[in-house]
Order: structure tokens, then sequence, then C-alpha cells
């Protein structure tokens, strides 16, 4: 290793993990969200479909 | 002997620094990129998020077919939220990266076109004739440049005189070059797959170039706050209302609104006035253009004069309404409706093609392109309209080549379904349900409809489509899938060189008036 790697790679090195740690902070903290946001949607499009099966079924019942 | 020893060191150590400065350069310079790229992730991340959120929301109310809008808004509203959350931890990280490393992420490079000129650039090229279409080659030597003529080489010159003499011809080589590669590079611009940013920066740029110009008559708040805006959401979606007929006009104002010039053209061509009334050039743009008024009420619904006197279908209902969406669409809708019918009747404008509403309104700037299929029906007394794929081999070639050469730049188009199928039940399906399925999927088409073409992924041969009874909603197609289900496409090409000559003649034409 010649001497100018020796004494900047480390450094970089560092940095580079410093930085990676930040975003993998982000990535755990961002999956929360997400899942909140999956389980919301999910929710609401059961609401929306249980709604559509009541409509359905008054339809049926005045044929 | 000493002496030497010590000069050998101050070398080294020259030489050392040297290298050290090199790689501290070196390693900032990798490190920089590094943050970018992990700033640019979270961006992207954050940008993707929301955007797979609405796609989300959009494929789920699908899947139940679920329509109503207000249901659509209530999911936006619960799941929004989610969006600006992600946006906050978005932010929040990024400034953690800026802090740790006590640097300002230089803004990332303007991008240019593939040949490395700008828009900017291209369009000045154009305006002073430099880039000519006829004289554009991509040989060199067949390049037609205009050179002057290389200075004979002089005879019995000395040894310093001829690196003079060379010195000069390399120069006047690398100038012709120069000028080699710019109109090679315009050449590039045009042959070249655009990318989405690359048509974003270009209309940016344009709209600053025109802006700087004067040729608006209407601020970009206006516009954004009378025609919506496609980063906010849900802002330019159309519906065409379910007592009239004019799907065709309602798909060919959708597709008119997608392509990156509307901007331009509404801008340059209407006026909204105090009194809430309404200014617009038509055609849009064009020289010879009359300027139609439209007042608040010619964009509402109106009786039906026809209602009750008439025993077709025109005299069963008593309101027609305008489309749903931006004041400015319902005033583009009833303005082609005015010049083409005198009066916003909107009961006269039922039926036609979308190609149609565009040269109506896009005069000289567009070209006219279209392409369909047709056969007697049954009785010999209509024409039916069929699949596509039914159309000879040169037909078929000429559309294969506008789906494998569309480029939202330059192509506006809308595409019209089928008027009958093949199946012993479409009578009784266009009577009952107004719909066919699709023969190779779950999809349905309303008969003899019109859908706007919003977007053709050449790469994986895909046509992205919408209809004007909610545009909220795209449509994916293979091409199979489009010639199969679709039996007409009514579209223009744009004449762009004639769009920035009309726009600086209605600029002349308004300072002769005042």
């Amino acid at each position: 290793m010649t001497p100018e790697n020796d004494a900047q790679e480390p450094v970089l090195s560092d940095e580079k993990t410093a930085i990676d740690e930040i975003y993998k902070e982000y990535l755990g903290e961002v999956s929360v969200v997400k899942q909140e946001q999956k389980e919301t949607l999910d929710s609401f499009l059961e609401e929306v479909k249980a709604k559509k099966i009541v409509d359905l079924k008054k339809d049926i019942s005045q044929l | 002997m000493e002496k030497n020893h010590t000069d050998e060191l101050q070398t080294q150590n020259t030489e050392k620094n040297v290298l050290t400065n090199e790689a501290v350069v070196r390693n900032s310079e990798e490190l920089q990129t590094y943050v970018i790229k992990i700033e640019n992730s979270i961006q992207n991340d954050s940008e993707r998020f929301i955007q797979k959120e609405e796609e989300q929301l959009v494929s789920g109310l699908k899947s139940l077919n679920e329509k109503d809008e207000t249901v659509a808004t209530k999911g936006k509203a619960l799941i929004g939220q989610f969006g600006d959350t992600i946006k906050n931890i978005a932010t929040t990280y990024q400034q953690k990266i800026k802090t740790l490393f006590n640097t300002s992420v230089p803004a990332v490079e303007s991008k240019k076109f593939h040949s490395g000129i700008s828009f900017a650039e291209f369009v000045a090229g154009v305006e002073s004739g430099l880039y000519k279409t006829e004289d554009m080659t991509t040989d060199p030597a067949k390049a037609n440049l205009e050179t002057e003529d290389s200075d004979p080489k002089p005879k019995n010159m000395t040894i310093d005189e001829q690196i003079e003499y060379e010195k000069k011809q390399i120069e006047k080589d690398k100038e012709l070059l120069r000028k080699f590669k710019r109109r090679h590079g315009s050449i590039e611009r045009l042959e070249q797959e655009i990318s989405p940013e690359m048509i974003k920066e270009a209309q940016e740029k344009r709209l600053q170039l025109l802006e700087g110009r004067g040729l608006f008559q209407m601020s970009k708040e206006d516009f954004k706050k009378y025609f919506g805006s496609k980063e906010i959401a849900g802002t330019t979606n159309l519906m065409q209302a379910p007592t009239v007929g004019d799907c065709y006009l309602v798909a060919a104002l959708d597709a008119l609104s997608g392509s990156p010039h509307f901007e331009t053209i509404v801008r340059s061509s209407m006026k909204r006035l105090s009194d809430g009334s309404w200014e617009v050039q038509v055609p849009l743009l064009s020289e010879e253009g009359k300027t139609i008024k439209i007042e608040p009420k010619e964009i509402k619904s109106q009786f039906n004069k026809k209602f009750m006197k008439s025993i077709d279908a025109k005299g069963l209902r008593p309101i027609l309404g305008s489309l749903s969406g931006k004041e400015g669409m319902k005033v583009l809708e009833a303005a082609f409706i005015k010049d083409k019918f005198g009066s916003v009747d909107r009961l006269a404008a039922e039926g036609g093609y979308g190609g149609d509403v565009l040269i109506a309104l896009g005069g000289e700037n567009f070209l006219k392109y279209s392409v369909g299929t047709s056969r007697p029906n049954k009785k010999g007394t209509k024409s039916d309209r069929i699949s596509l794929n039914s159309l000879g081999p040169k037909d078929m070639a000429d559309l294969d080549a506008y789906l494998e050469g569309y480029d939202p730049e330059t192509h506006i188009a809308t595409a019209t379904t089928k008027t009958t199928t093949d199946s012993l039940l479409s009578p009784i399906m266009k009577k009952t349900l107004g719909m066919y399925p699709a023969k190779n999927s779950l999809k349905f088409f309303a008969f003899n409809h019109a859908y706007s073409i919003s977007d053709v992924d050449k790469k994986n041969k895909m046509i992205t489509m919408a209809n004007p009874w909610y545009t909220g909603i795209p449509i994916k197609l293979s091409f199979d899938e489009f010639k199969e289900e679709f039996g007409q496409i009514s579209a223009v090409r744009i004449n762009n060189a004639k769009l920035l000559q009309n726009m600086e003649r209605v600029k002349e034409k308004a300072e002769q008036v005042q």
C-alpha cells in the first residue's frame, strides 16, 4: 500500500460507514411508515368492499 | 554529498505531497459522489413512495370496480398523510448527512440533450437557421459546412514558420469539427428517445425563453389555477358529462393537455378577463385565428332545447352538461363547439373524431394523422369499425411505425373502439351494457367510444390510455391488445417550427393592435 493510500483510505471508509448508518436508520424509520400506510389502505379497501356488498344485497332484495 | 541527499529528500517529499494532495482531492470527490448518491436515493425513495401510494389506492379501487370519486378522495386523504410523513423523514435524514459532513451538496448538474447542446441552444439554432432539416447529415464529408479554403502552403518556410502554419491548420480543423458536432448533435437530439426528465427540462427552458420574450398573456400561476398541474395529482383529471356524447372532444382535450407543449400553447392563446369571461384564439396560436369569447354561463350545464320535442335520444335529456374538470378545460371545450357551430350547442357537437378537434384547435401547427378500419355492416346500410388487426399490410406497417415512433414531443393522439365485435352477443351487449369484454384480458371497452392516448412505452410495447368518462385511471394495453380492441387512431403530429414561428407572429399582431 502506498503512503498516500495508507493515510487517506481509512478516513474515506469511516465516512462512508457513517453515511451508510444514517441511510440504514432512514430505511428503518421509513419501513414503519410504509407498513402503517399499507395497513390503512388495506382496511380502507376492506370498508369499501363491505359497503359495496351491502349495497349489492340491497339491490338484490329490491328485485 | 550531504547536499545531494537533502535535495533528494526534498524531491521525495514534494512528490509525496503532490501524491497525497491528489489522493485527498480524489477521495474528497469520491466521498462527495457517495453523499450525492445516498441523498438522491433518499429523495427518489420518498418520491416513489408517494407515487406508489396513489397507484395502490387507484388499483385497489379499480379491482373493486369502485368509481365513486368521493370514495377515491376520502382514500387519498386517508393515505396522503403517510406521503407527507415520508417526505419529512427524508428531509430530516438529508439534513443529517449535510450536517455530518458540513457540506452543501452541489445541485446535480443540469442535464443536457444527448448531443451536449441545451434546449435553448437548440431553439436558438433552429431560429438562426443553423439546423436546417434538409442540411442534416451524419457524414462530415457530406455535411456541406461552410469552410474557408485552406491557405496555400507557402514554400521555403523556416521551421518556426512551419510550426506556426501547422498550428493554424489545427485550429481550423477544430473549428470545422465543432461546427459539424453542433449539426450532428441536433440530429441526435431529433433521433434519440427523449426521457421524461429531458422533456420536462426542455419544457421549462422553452417556457423561460418565451417568458423572457413576453409572449404569454397568461401567468404561470393562472395556468396552474385554471388548468391544474400534473405535479398535483388529480388536478388535471376530466370527466365527460354523462348526458352528452362528446367523448371524442373530451378525449382530444385530455390528450392535448398531456402534451409538453400544452402550457406554451394555452398561455399564448387564452386569456381570462376580470369579469370571469375568456378570450380564446382559435386556432390556438394561428396568425389567422379568430378570438372566441366565452362567457361564464357558457361553460355551465344548459337546458336541452329539444327536450320532449324530438322522439329520438336527443329529446330524452332535459339537461346537457359540460365536462367536469378545471375551468380552463371547460372553456376549451366550449370554444371548440362555439367555433364550429356558432354557439355552445352541446347537442350539435355530439359525435366526431379527436383528430378533427385537434386540427380545429391547433390549426397549421398540427398535421393530421389517421388510420382506421371499416367494413359494411350486415344490412349493408352503414359501415362498421372493426379491429385494427384487420388492417391491410401497408396500413399495418404504417400503424406499427406510428406506435414505434410515438414521441410525446411531437404526437397527440386519440383512438376509437370498435362499433361491433365478432361475438354473437355483440348486438345484445351493445344495447344493454354498451360495453364489450376484451378478447384476451378481463378489461371492458365501450362501443364506438374515443379514448385518449397519454403515453407509449416503445421498449415494452405498451400504450397508456384514458377513458373520457374519468381520465384519472390509466388503462395500460399491450400493442397487440390495443390493435385488437381499437378500430381507429385519430391524431396529430406537431409542427414545432411552425409553433415557434406562430408565437412570434401572434406577438407582432398583438403589438400592432395596441
